[in-house]
């Protein structure tokens, strides 16, 4: 069984954090309670008043009752504030935290099933859902006892009135509440016409230029306005329904006071219903209300919930229930933070590179024929081995499926003769470092992206320098402490890339894999890398490339076509033999020289 | 209370609907009404039951209760409608003239600004202040109504009364609005917390790879954790400073009712109020927290709206230096386009100084003079941050040359009027950008009067017939955003047949088709022939086989005229920069 039900799930977030649950739950009966004991006090109020039934202590002791149970209730309400934000924030690191841990141990290239932005949605919003249907259980749970309360002392003093007014009451706001699925659906459609307006904001801001120069500027104003107008009505429809599910809750007040007005006005007259009477009923009546509310909450979030579950584990593929659920110490109640972790240092001897054999590699992308077939390659410590093809010839394919990145369906991968069985988790600092074609840098400085948690701080100055980026960073006005922007914007591509390259030589693996650096480095630029990179002595390196530069450079080059390797060896023999071989050095369209130059 | 800005803001979206104003304010006015008038109705049954009235008296005062009450939530319901209805309309028309601002903005400011933060300015900080239309002024007067129409009655009913729950109510504000601020504070240290997390969030998930790829996959989640506890311990302080606001009302409506209950029994002792006035009372008080809430929290929307007003008011106040000619439309044919010794640079304090142009030099263009005679065409080379797209803009007049003058048909630019030299001016662009919108809107441009049958013309000529007829509602169908879907030769032949479409005088091709492969651009080729037959033509390449049709050749660099003269002469003559480049075939490094 490889998943569970949604309240066998939420029970395991309960068993985390039991005691403050309970507590919640304790707190929640005595905050919601309060109209019980308040309704008891005022119909003792208005009837000693009015002399029909004297309540056996003064009317002043009434009144310091009323003031102790209001401020009693109040003081628990901010326990319940404290025990459920406790439980609620730290459930929600606990799905956020298993979440982003499941994705980060899958194949990276597949390891989300949605783009980042639409992902950071489920992060955001299906967590939410998740850990805001356990407030649903807490306050229905103390609701339904101090309900239950309310219509005991109820049905005692009129079970005509009880029954007629408190039960339809329950029913109805409950129905009506549970119509709030409708609402979903409304502000689905809100939401969709939002989005065309600001995806059209996007396109026009996006396409300035085309518009100004063709004077179209007002065409493409005027149809945002009818876009905006779409958007109106939605929004419209979205916040008339809503406002009609929430007239009928609090006016349900209104209209249960009237009804018991009018089924009270013989008793009352007769003096069986007494104001005191009145005055309790109307007290419950809100609480009464709140429960059908709550009762349409709980339904209406439990199901939610439930969707919400299975849009995060099928965000992840392979990520379970279990995962999401695995008990983690997080440590966020603490409030300094804990250590950083400790990265692996240097690879035990017995596990240094000696080779890499690779064999029978396939990887097809899912519904195509594209990928890679029946690859087989190896590489010896101190080598240089390159990979070349057309575009769409499979060569990122294969660096992906060789490190996990992607999962191979078929073929065996061995470090030093021994069987790698999970790459995902094998290739990696020390054993290997990878930088893609387009990398990635984060928000904040330079030097916290190349480092990303390798504790030596001087191992940098020397990283720069082989990535051959420290010119870059002596022109940056505050060097690599620099902040880089958002996905590094404030620097070039070029700059980029090097920085990633620079990421690897910190980390000194024995294996460095580039992903074709030349697509944003200069023919000059991408020489001094790999000249300061074959400068360290017994550097083994696996890369892809069409550059002839890099190709003379290679011990061996893998040619690929069409997924499968139609030839290996070195340049020079395979300039002879080897048509395709033939064809990619010839005609090799390179943007080589500046006009300036 | 109300500053200039924001009564500027009322007065030109406000006040043209005022209609719907003064019906919104009916309504409101008649949901105040109405809830201040069923506790009467309880009072008057509470009264006459005592005094032992007859029961259809009684009956007919609930059923008028029940009515009321019915009324009351029609009512509301009706006011949320009128409201949102006058919030959304008065908010559109705010952003369509916001975007129309900042689209007739210098291209300077666009450099300057990513088209998310100006989503962000024109819808969020806009959607932000839709609830300071609609509802602010009109939930102030409702509040006030509510609070002040309650403490009338309550004078009405017993002057000690009044006076006792003025007071609170005076000192409730007061509490409640500094507590407030406080529950800002923490607020306010959440949601940044929040955005912090998700701001990390989604880079490290476009990042799955990267961290992967140097095994740092403990350290994101090291870091994870940093965030995490970040939220935790704001998110949690938040909702106890919620919860400690919402007691502290609480506590000082605890005082007050008790005090009104202590006074309910002594004026009933001393025969000055029936039991039904001193349950009148106590309604009243409870009746009295919502106002005081509302009103608070109306405060507090007002601080939030204040900030997007202000950043409204910023981006209105940007000037635009481009100022529309006046002068007579350009004569019918094909068209001559000259410069006179055009110099160009960015004014130094220009926000957003395009990063092309490296530290200090920021003069593009320098004494640039050229001519290009009616119906031929000329090929512009030069290498990235040479000026040659500035050439392109100068001509389209996206922006205007320091020195110099740009003449189309031999008049100067700066005397034509816009859409006119924009009509016989075309420019295609190297960045294709598609519309989320139908293949006709993609084409017009949302101009709504050219006719389909030009359309599927245009798309014959240059190639994309057979594209047409494949696509499956014909010029309906919609377009993904970004272009999706379509190969990049589509989108080139797009871009062109939007220009064709308007067939102008003089075509502007800034490297067009510079994204393309080889095999694509031969596709695309024949479209440009067909493009550039019997216009002027300037185009702007870094290939030298785009500039192949070109009957001159002008080459820039550094923003200044380098080599110019007829291509054959150029390519015949041994020691021409042309020459060599034909002979190397290289032109220059992609920036």
């Amino acid at each position: 069984m490889t998943t569970l039900p949604t309240w066998r799930f939420i029970w395991r977030l309960i068993r985390r954090e039991p005691g403050v649950f309970a507590l919640a739950l304790l707190c929640a009966v005595a905050t919601f309670g309060l109209p019980v004991p308040l309704g008891l006090i005022l119909r003792a109020f208005f009837d000693t008043l009015t002399g029909q039934a004297p309540a056996g202590v003064g009317i002043g002791a009434l009144i310091a009752l009323f003031v102790a149970t209001e401020v009693g209730s109040t003081t628990i309400s901010l326990g319940l504030s404290f025990c459920w934000g406790t439980f609620r924030y730290s459930s929600l690191a606990l799905l956020r935290h298993n979440l982003l841990r499941a994705a980060l141990r899958g194949h990276a290239v597949c390891a989300l099933t949605a783009s980042p932005g639409a992902a950071l949605s489920r992060f955001r919003d299906d967590v939410d859902e998740v850990v805001e249907s356990i407030d649903a259980w807490i306050d229905f749970f103390g609701r339904v006892i101090i309900v239950m309360a309310a219509l005991v002392i109820m049905l005692r003093l009129d079970a005509l009135i009880t029954l007629a007014v408190f039960l339809p009451i329950i029913v109805v706001v409950t129905i009506v509440n549970l119509a709030r699925n409708r609402l979903v659906s409304y502000r689905q459609q809100s939401r969709a016409a939002l989005a065309r307006v600001t995806g059209f904001l996007g396109d026009l801001f996006a396409a300035t230029l085309a518009l100004k120069a063709a004077s179209a500027t007002p065409h493409a104003v005027a149809r945002l306005r009818v876009l905006g107008e779409a958007r109106r009505r939605a929004a419209l429809k979205d916040s008339l329904f809503a406002a009609a599910v929430d007239g009928v809750n609090s006016n349900m007040v209104n209209l249960g006071t009237g009804a018991i007005l009018l089924l009270a006005a013989h008793a009352m007259r007769a003096g069986q219903f007494t104001v005191g009477d009145f005055a309790l009923f109307v007290t419950y009546l809100e609480a009464v209300t709140w429960f059908g509310d709550e009762i349409a909450r709980w339904l209406v979030g439990y199901r939610q919930a439930g969707v919400s579950l299975e849009r995060l584990t099928a965000l992840v593929p392979g990520a379970t229930t279990y995962d999401l659920a695995a008990h983690t110490s997080l440590n966020v109640r603490r409030p300094v933070p804990s250590a950083p972790p400790h990265s692996g240092g240097p690879a035990r001897a017995a596990q240094r590179l000696a080779r890499l054999d690779v064999t029978g590699l396939t990887y097809r992308y899912p519904g195509t024929t594209k990928g890679i077939v029946g690859i087989d390659l190896g590489v010896t410590r101190g080598s240089f081995v390159v990979v070349t093809g057309r575009i769409g010839a499979g060569k990122t394919t294969l660096l992906h499926a060789l490190l996990g990145l992607l999962p191979a369906q078929a073929g065996a991968i061995s470090w030093n003769g021994k069987v790698v069985v999970d790459p995902a988790a094998f290739f990696g600092p020390p054993r290997s470092a990878f930088t893609p074609q387009a990398p990635r840098l984060f928000s904040g400085t330079l030097r916290d992206n190349i480092l990303l948690g390798t504790p030596e701080d001087d191992v940098i100055t020397n990283a720069l320098y082989a990535a051959a980026l420290e010119r870059d960073v002596a022109a940056l006005e505050r060097g690599s402490e620099t902040v880089v922007g958002p996905r590094g914007v404030r620097l070039s591509g070029g700059q980029i890339q090097r920085a990633a390259a620079a990421r690897m030589f910190v980390r000194a693996p024995d294996l460095y894999v580039f992903d074709d650096l030349s697509s944003a480095l200069d023919v000059e630029t991408e020489r001094v890398l790999w000249d300061r990179l074959f400068a360290r002595p017994g550097t083994t390196c696996l890369a892809v490339s069409h550059r002839r530069a890099v190709l003379q450079r290679a011990d061996r080059i893998v040619v690929l076509k069409e997924g499968q390797v139609v030839a290996a060896g070195p340049l020079a023999e395979l300039l002879t033999t080897c048509a395709e071989m033939q064809r990619l050095w010839a005609g090799e369209v390179e943007p080589a020289t500046s006009l300036s130059e | 209370m109300l500053d200039t800005p924001y009564r500027q803001l009322y007065r030109a979206y406000l006040l043209p609907r005022w209609p719907r104003l003064a019906l919104l304010a009916a309504l409101l006015l008649g949901i105040t009404g109405l809830e201040l008038l069923n506790p009467q109705i309880v009072r008057y049954f509470i009264d006459t039951a005592q005094a032992g009235g007859a029961v259809s008296v009684l009956v007919r005062a609930a059923a008028l209760f029940l009515g009321v009450a019915l009324l009351g939530q029609a009512v509301r319901v009706a006011e949320t409608y009128v409201a949102e209805n006058l919030g959304w309309s008065a908010t559109n028309a705010l952003r369509g003239d916001l975007a129309a601002h900042c689209l007739d903005l210098d291209l300077s400011f666009h450099h300057a600004h990513t088209p998310g933060e100006l989503i962000e300015r024109i819808d969020g900080d806009v959607t932000a202040l839709a609830n300071f239309f609609s509802r602010f002024v009109i939930q102030v007067i409702g509040s006030g109504l509510l609070l002040l129409g309650a403490l009338a009655l309550l004078l009405r009913e017993d002057w000690r009364a009044g006076a006792l729950l003025l007071a609170f109510s005076v000192m409730a504000l007061i509490v409640m609005s500094r507590a407030r601020s406080m529950g800002a504070r923490y607020a306010l240290a959440a949601r940044a917390a929040s955005a912090a997390l998700f701001g990390f969030l989604e880079e490290r998930l476009a990042g799955l790879i990267d961290i992967q790829a140097v095994g740092a996959r403990d350290y994101v989640l090291y870091q994870l954790r940093g965030h995490l506890r970040e939220l935790f311990q704001h998110g949690r302080a938040s909702m106890l400073a919620g919860s400690a606001l919402y007691g502290a009302t609480e506590s000082i409506f605890t005082i007050a009712t008790a005090a009104v209950l202590a006074l309910g029994v002594y004026l009933y002792h001393a025969g000055a109020m029936s039991v039904g006035a001193v349950y009148l009372i106590v309604q009243y008080t409870a009746m009295l927290r919502q106002p005081v809430r509302q009103l608070t929290r109306q405060a507090r929307d007002f601080q939030n709206a204040s900030a997007s007003i202000t950043r409204v008011q910023q981006l209105y106040a940007v000037p635009r230096s481009l100022v529309d000619g006046t002068g007579r439309d350009l004569p019918d044919g094909p068209l001559a386009v000259e410069f006179q010794q055009v110099s160009f640079a960015y004014a130094v304090d220009a926000p957003g100084n395009p990063a092309e142009v490296p530290g200090g030099a920021e003069r593009v263009l320098h004494g640039v003079s050229f001519r290009v005679p009616p119906g031929t065409v000329l090929g512009v080379l030069g290498r990235t941050g040479s000026g040659k797209t500035t050439i392109a803009r100068l001509l389209c007049r996206l922006d205007d040359p320091t020195e110099g003058a740009v003449l189309v048909g031999g008049r100067d630019v700066r005397d034509l009027r816009l859409a006119d030299l924009h009509r016989r001016v075309g420019l295609v662009t190297q960045e294709v950008q598609i519309f989320g919108a139908s293949v006709r809107d993609n084409l017009t441009l949302f101009r709504p009067s050219i006719p389909d049958e030009q359309i599927v013309r245009a798309l014959a000529e240059l190639g994309l017939g057979a594209w047409y007829l494949a696509l499956p509602d014909g010029l309906d169908t919609e377009l993904a955003p970004g272009g999706q879907g379509l190969s990049a030769g589509e989108a080139q032949l797009l871009a062109f047949a939007r220009v064709f479409l308007r067939d102008p005088a003089v075509v502007v091709l800034d490297e067009a088709s510079s994204r393309l492969d080889a095999v694509t651009e031969r596709q695309v080729e024949r479209a440009v022939d067909r493009l550039l037959a019997g216009r002027t033509g300037i185009i702007i390449a870094h290939r030298l086989a785009t500039v192949r049709r070109a009957d001159a050749i002008l080459i820039l660099e550094d923003g200044q005229i380098v080599e110019e003269g007829p291509r054959e002469a150029l390519a015949r003559d041994p020691r021409s920069r042309f020459a060599s480049l034909l002979q190397t075939g290289l032109l220059e490094v992609r920036a």
